[in-house]
């Protein structure tokens, strides 16, 4: 009897961690248009989703600015839980171009962060951009 | 207002190494303006 416990244990055992009890596991969102309110990347292979505490948004939100002669695009992505923030910033003239693909490493046009705080106190920038009017 | 887009970046810092951001994406409609 006590065999046959212990192998009905290590076969539901097996069973369980086969299978995913908490429903499918995060993935990244699809590529949309629709203004799903969505962001999500691979960081070294890893899954970035954001995430905001309760009562705080969705995580992800965007900032539009536009004057006379120049238009700048700010995303902001943060996730609580990782303890990780990303940001991307676009400036183009006169408007930002739609369908046009901005180079990241252009400091005249764009900035990106990402920002790592979940292991130290410090906060580690892997990089940054100082956005240069040069026009 | 909605922003979409993708975009990818590999990039390199002294303190954490080399970082690469593959597959993203991002569909908002919260956008301030």
């Amino acid at each position: 009897m006590k065999t046959l416990i212990t192998i009905l244990t290590i076969v539901s055992l097996a069973f369980l961690s086969s299978c995913d009890l908490f429903g499918d596991d995060p993935e990244l969102p699809p590529i949309t248009t629709e203004g799903k309110g969505t962001f999500g990347c691979l960081v070294n292979g890893k899954l970035f989703l954001p995430n905001a505490p309760l009562g705080y948004g969705s995580g992800v939100r965007a900032e539009l600015f536009a004057n006379d002669t120049i238009n700048a695009l700010n995303i902001y992505a943060s996730n609580n839980v990782a303890k990780q923030n990303i940001f991307i910033s676009i400036l183009d003239k006169p408007d930002l171009r739609i369908s046009n693909t901005y180079d990241l490493s252009d400091i005249t046009r764009c900035g990106f962060e990402y920002l790592n705080y979940s292991t130290s106190p410090s906060v580690g920038i892997m990089k940054l951009f100082l956005v240069v009017l040069n026009y | 207002m909605i922003i979409a887009g993708t975009f990818e970046l590999t990039a390199k810092s002294v303190e954490c190494g080399e970082i690469s951001i593959t597959s993203g994406r991002f569909d908002i409609s919260d956008v301030t303006q």
